[in-house]
C-alpha cells in the first residue's frame, strides 16, 4: 500500500515537472501569433502561469486533498467536474469494448483450443492477426465509412445513445481482443492436455463439462492477467478511437488539454488515470488469491 | 454619412418607415430606381428593416463543425480571437453597424444613420426599440460601456490596437451618440461593423463572461457542453426573426471524423477545408461549397535579423520559391498567390510592378550580390499548425536548395512551434484579419508587435500606418496598396498564398452565404430542409 503511495507522489511530481519543462506556453496556445506581450501577460495571469514555479506547485498540491485539481485554462470549469462529466461514457466504452472482446475471445479460443486446426480455429488466428496488425485509428475510418456514411446504420461522430457506442466499442475491442483470444486458446490447450482431463474423459464426463468446468477453471488465472492488462490499456488505449468518433471521453479531453497546454487539466487527468492503474492491479492480485488457494497460501 | 438624397428615395424611406410599403415592393422601386440590389438592401437594413427575413417561423437545427472549440470558454469577445468566439459573437450580439449581404456594403443595425462629423466623430442615431435577450432594453449608455472599454488603451482587451483605436463615447441624447477617436482612424466603420454591444451591467461584472453571454444578435446564447455551442432563434429580432431555430457550433477536432460527420448528416456545415475534403465531395450535388475567405494570408515568417537582415537576401528567397507551384501541387487550388503584401481581396489590393515570380537565376544573383554563394544557412521549424505545412516547409527548403541556401528543419510539436517559432529564420504561419480591413495586418509591421514577429524594426513603415489610417475613400486604397508595395519590396516575409477557406455546405442549407469577415454575420438569413 505505501509503496502504491509513493507511486501516486512520484507521478503526480513528475507530471508537474515535465509538463512545465515541455516547450508550450499555454497564453501562447490561446493567442495568435500576433498578440502581444500585455496581452499575453493578461492570459499569464489569468492561468496563474506567471507564479514562481514553486508557488504553482504549492497551488497544486495544496489542493489535492480537498479533490480540487484546480480550474482548465481553456474551459474555464474545475477539472474534476470537467472529467467527472465525461468519466461515464469512456467507461461505457472501455467495458462494452472489453465484454465484447473477451466474449469473442473466449468462444473463439475455447473452440479452437477444443478443435485446433478447425475452421473457427484458423479464423480466430486469422481475426486476431488482423486486430493486431491494423492501427486502431484505420480501423476506426472504415468501420465510419462502411457503416456510417455508406449503410447509415450508426452515427458517425459523437454520443447520442447506444447506437454510438457500437463502432467505437468494436474498434477498440479489436484491439485488445488478439491478445485474449491467444492466452485463452493457450491456456485452454494446456489444460485439456493435463492428466485430470484424461482421468475425467475415463470416467464418462461430457465434453462440454470437461472443457466449460475443468479445463476452464484452470485456464482462468492467465485469463485474468491479461484481462488487468486490458484495464491498463483500455485506459489510455481509448484515446485514439475517441478522437476518430469524436466521443466525448476522457480521452478527447486529455488530447484536446495537452494541445492546448491546459496544465490542471492533463495533471488531474493523468494522476486520476495512475491510481485507478493501482486500483485494478491491487483487484487483480486479490482475484488471484481468490482462484488459486496456493497463492493465498503462500501470502 | 453616404445619404442619399434622392427625393425620390425619400419617399420610399417615408412609405416604409410608415409601414405603407413592403420590403420585397420597396426593393423592387429602389432598383427602378437604378439602385445595385445590394445598394437597396443596404438601405432596406439602415432605414429599419430586414432585407430578407424569414417569412416563416424558424426551424430546424444547423450544425457547423468547426477544427478548434472556442478558445478559452468565455464570452467576452474583446478578449479572443478564435473563429468559433467569432461565430458567436456574430450571431449572439449585434453592433451598431453591420453586414447584410455578401457584397461587404456596410449598413445600419443598432444604429439607424451614421455621418463622420469631424475627421474623430462620427455621429450615430441608435434604432429604438431594440432589446437585450434578458428584455432590457438596448440604450446608450450600453453602447458607451462597451466602446469606452474597448477604446481604453489601458483597459486591456487584446482587440484594442488592432481593431480599435483609442476612443470613447459621447451621449448626445438617449438615441444619439459621438464615437470619438483620439487619431483619425480610416477602418472604423468596419471595425464598429464587429463590434459586439453588451449589456452595461454585463461590461461592469466581466466574471458573468465565464457564465454565458446576453446580446442583442439573432440568436440567443444557449449552453456551452461537450464541446458544443447552442444556440436558439430570436424571434424578437429587430431584423425579423432568423430562418433556422437551432445552432450549433461542434468542435470535431480530427478532420476525417468533420467530413465523415458531414457525409453522415451529422453535420451541415464543415468549415475551413482542406483539398482532400473537397475532393471527397466533388461532383456530388447534395453539398456545396462557399469560399469568402476573411483577408487571410499563409505567410512564411522571416527573422529579420542577421543574414535575413539584408533586403536582397529576402528578395533573393522571394524569387527563389515557386509560390504559385507549391499552392498547385501542394495546396490543390485551395489557395491564391498574391502579387502584394496584403491578401488578394483586401481592399486596395493592386498587383506590384515586380511579381516576384519564380526565377532561380535572379535568386542567385541577388545572393552572390549579398556576399552569399552556396554559404547561407538558414533554420527552419515546421509542424502541423498550417494545412500541409510540412509539405509545403519540405517544398520552400527544396526551391532554397536549388539556389544554393541550406535549410536546416526542426520539426517541433505544434505547443513547442507556437511558442519557439521567432527562434528560428523561416516559419510558416497564417496571418487573419478580423474586420475586412488590412489596416489589422499591417500593424503587426510596427511597434512591439513587429519586433516580436519578424525581428523587424524598420522606423518607415509606422508613418505608412499611420498615412492609411487617416485617409479616407479612394486615396485610403492609394495609401493601402502605397504600404503594400514598400512591404512587398521589402520582403519582410514571404507572401505564400491567400488562404481561401472553403466551408462545405450541405444542399439541405438554402441561402447560406459569407462575407468576409470571420464569423457569420449572414447565417440569419439562412434556412435548412430536413
Amino acid at each position: 500500500m505505501l509503496q502504491n503511495l509513493v507511486l501516486i507522489v512520484v507521478i503526480v511530481l513528475a507530471v508537474f515537472i515535465l509538463m512545465r519543462l515541455t516547450a508550450g506556453d499555454p497564453a501562447r496556445m490561446s493567442t495568435p501569433v500576433f498578440a502581444s506581450d500585455e496581452i499575453l501577460q493578461t492570459y499569464r495571469e489569468q492561468f496563474g502561469t506567471d507564479k514562481p514555479l514553486t508557488a504553482q506547485l504549492w497551488d497544486f498540491v495544496s489542493g489535492l486533498p480537498k479533490g480540487d485539481f484546480g480550474t482548465s485554462f481553456r474551459y474555464q470549469e474545475p477539472v474534476f467536474s470537467l472529467i467527472w462529466q465525461r468519466v461515464p461514457e469512456t467507461l461505457l466504452l472501455a467495458f462494452t469494448a472489453l465484454v465484447l472482446a473477451l466474449v469473442f475471445a473466449l468462444i473463439v479460443g475455447i473452440a479452437g483450443a477444443r478443435w485446433p486446426g478447425s475452421w473457427i480455429d484458423r479464423f480466430g488466428i486469422a481475426a486476431s492477426t488482423f486486430g493486431q496488425s491494423a492501427p486502431t485509428f484505420w480501423i476506426g475510418l472504415m468501420l465510419v465509412l462502411i457503416f456510417s456514411v455508406n449503410l447509415g446504420w450508426f452515427p458517425a461522430v459523437g454520443f447520442t445513445g447506444w447506437k454510438s457506442l457500437v463502432l467505437p466499442a468494436i474498434a477498440v475491442a479489436l484491439a485488445v481482443m488478439p491478445a485474449d483470444l491467444r492466452v485463452i486458446r493457450a491456456s485452454m490447450m494446456d489444460a485439456l492436455n493435463q492428466d485430470y482431463i484424461r482421468t475425467a474423459r475415463a470416467f464418462g464426463v461430457s465434453e462440454a463439462r470437461i472443457t466449460l468446468f475443468y479445463a476452464l477453471r484452470n485456464a482462468a488465472l492467465p485469463l485474468v492477467t491479461v484481462v488487468g492488462i486490458d484495464l491498463g490499456y483500455l485506459l489510455g488505449g481509448t484515446i485514439v478511437t475517441e478522437v476518430v468518433f469524436n466521443y466525448p471521453g476522457v480521452g478527447q479531453l486529455a488530447i484536446d488539454s495537452v494541445n492546448a497546454r491546459d496544465y490542471p487539466v492533463i495533471q488531474a487527468i493523468t494522476i486520476l488515470t495512475a491510481m485507478v492503474f493501482v486500483f485494478v492491479n491491487l483487484v487483480i492480485d486479490l482475484l488471484y488469491m481468490a482462484l488459486d488457494p496456493r497463492i493465498r497460501i503462500e501470502a | 454619412m453616404d445619404t442619399v438624397h434622392d427625393s425620390k428615395l425619400n419617399e420610399l424611406r417615408a412609405a416604409l418607415s410608415a409601414g405603407q410599403l413592403g420590403r420585397r415592393d420597396f426593393l423592387k422601386q429602389a432598383t427602378a430606381l437604378g439602385l445595385s440590389l445590394s445598394g437597396a438592401i443596404g438601405l432596406l437594413a439602415r432605414w429599419g428593416a430586414s432585407p430578407v427575413a424569414a417569412q416563416d417561423a424558424p426551424s430546424g437545427t444547423l450544425v457547423i463543425a468547426n477544427a478548434e472549440p472556442p478558445t478559452s470558454a468565455q464570452w467576452d469577445s474583446y478578449t479572443v480571437f478564435g473563429l468559433v468566439d467569432a461565430q458567436v459573437a456574430s450571431l449572439v450580439h449585434d453592433s451598431l453597424l453591420g453586414y447584410d449581404s455578401v457584397d461587404g456594403t456596410i449598413v445600419g443595425h443598432l444604429a439607424t444613420a451614421w455621418e463622420m462629423t469631424s475627421p474623430t466623430t462620427m455621429q450615430l442615431t441608435l434604432r429604438e426599440g431594440v432589446t437585450f435577450h434578458d428584455g432590457a432594453p438596448v440604450t446608450a449608455e450600453d453602447v458607451k460601456a462597451t466602446l469606452d472599454r474597448a477604446g481604453d488603451p489601458e483597459g486591456g482587451m487584446a482587440w484594442h490596437g488592432l481593431i480599435f483605436p483609442a476612443m470613447s463615447v459621447n451621449i448626445i441624447d438617449a438615441t444619439t451618440i459621438e464615437v470619438v477617436t483620439e487619431a483619425v482612424f480610416g477602418p472604423l466603420e468596419k471595425s464598429l461593423a464587429v463590434a459586439p454591444i453588451f449589456p452595461a451591467a454585463d461590461i461592469a461584472n466581466p466574471e458573468i463572461f465565464k457564465e454565458r453571454a446576453i446580446g442583442a444578435g439573432p440568436y440567443k446564447w444557449v449552453s456551452y457542453t461537450e464541446n458544443k455551442v447552442t444556440m436558439e432563434a430570436n424571434t424578437e429580432y429587430w431584423g425579423g426573426a432568423p430562418g433556422i431555430q437551432t445552432v450549433v457550433f461542434d468542435y470535431i477536432q480530427d478532420a476525417n471524423a468533420r467530413i465523415s460527420a458531414l457525409l453522415a448528416g451529422q453535420a451541415d456545415i464543415i468549415t475551413r477545408c482542406s483539398s482532400e475534403q473537397l475532393d471527397r465531395v466533388s461532383g456530388d450535388d447534395n453539398y456545396y461549397v462557399v469560399d469568402a475567405p476573411p483577408l487571410t494570408q499563409i505567410v512564411c515568417i522571416y527573422q529579420n535579423r542577421d543574414n535575413l537582415a539584408s533586403k536582397e537576401v529576402r528578395q533573393a528567397l522571394a524569387f527563389a520559391i515557386d509560390r504559385q507551384a507549391i499552392v498547385d501541387g501542394i495546396l490543390m487550388g485551395v489557395g491564391k498567390v498574391p502579387y502584394s503584401a496584403i491578401a488578394t481581396n483586401a481592399p486596395g489590393y493592386q498587383e506590384q510592378p515586380e511579381r516576384f515570380d519564380y526565377n532561380p537565376d535572379k535568386a542567385r544573383e541577388l545572393l552572390a550580390a549579398a556576399g552569399f554563394e552556396d554559404n547561407l544557412t538558414l533554420t527552419m521549424a515546421t509542424t502541423t499548425l498550417v494545412p500541409h505545412q510540412k509539405e509545403i516547409d519540405q517544398a520552400i527548403a527544396q526551391f532554397l536548395e536549388d539556389v544554393g541556401i541550406s535549410v536546416d528543419i526542426t520539426t517541433l510539436e505544434v505547443g513547442a512551434f507556437r511558442t519557439s517559432y521567432n527562434q528560428y529564420d523561416l516559419t510558416l504561419n497564417t496571418l487573419a484579419s478580423f474586420n475586412y480591413d488590412p489596416d489589422f495586418t499591417l500593424g503587426f509591421y510596427a511597434g512591439a508587435t513587429a519586433e516580436a514577429v519578424w525581428s523587424l524594426n524598420d522606423p518607415a513603415i509606422q508613418p505608412l500606418i499611420d498615412a492609411q489610417r487617416q485617409a479616407s475613400g479612394d486615396d485610403r486604397l492609394a495609401k493601402i496598396n502605397e504600404m503594400a508595395a514598400y512591404l512587398w519590396d521589402q520582403q519582410p516575409t514571404l507572401y505564400l498564398s491567400d488562404e481561401l477557406w472553403p466551408f462545405i455546405v450541405s444542399s439541405k442549407v438554402q441561402n447560406y452565404e459569407r462575407v468576409p469577415v470571420v464569423g457569420e454575420p449572414l447565417l440569419r438569413f439562412a434556412t435548412k430542409s430536413e
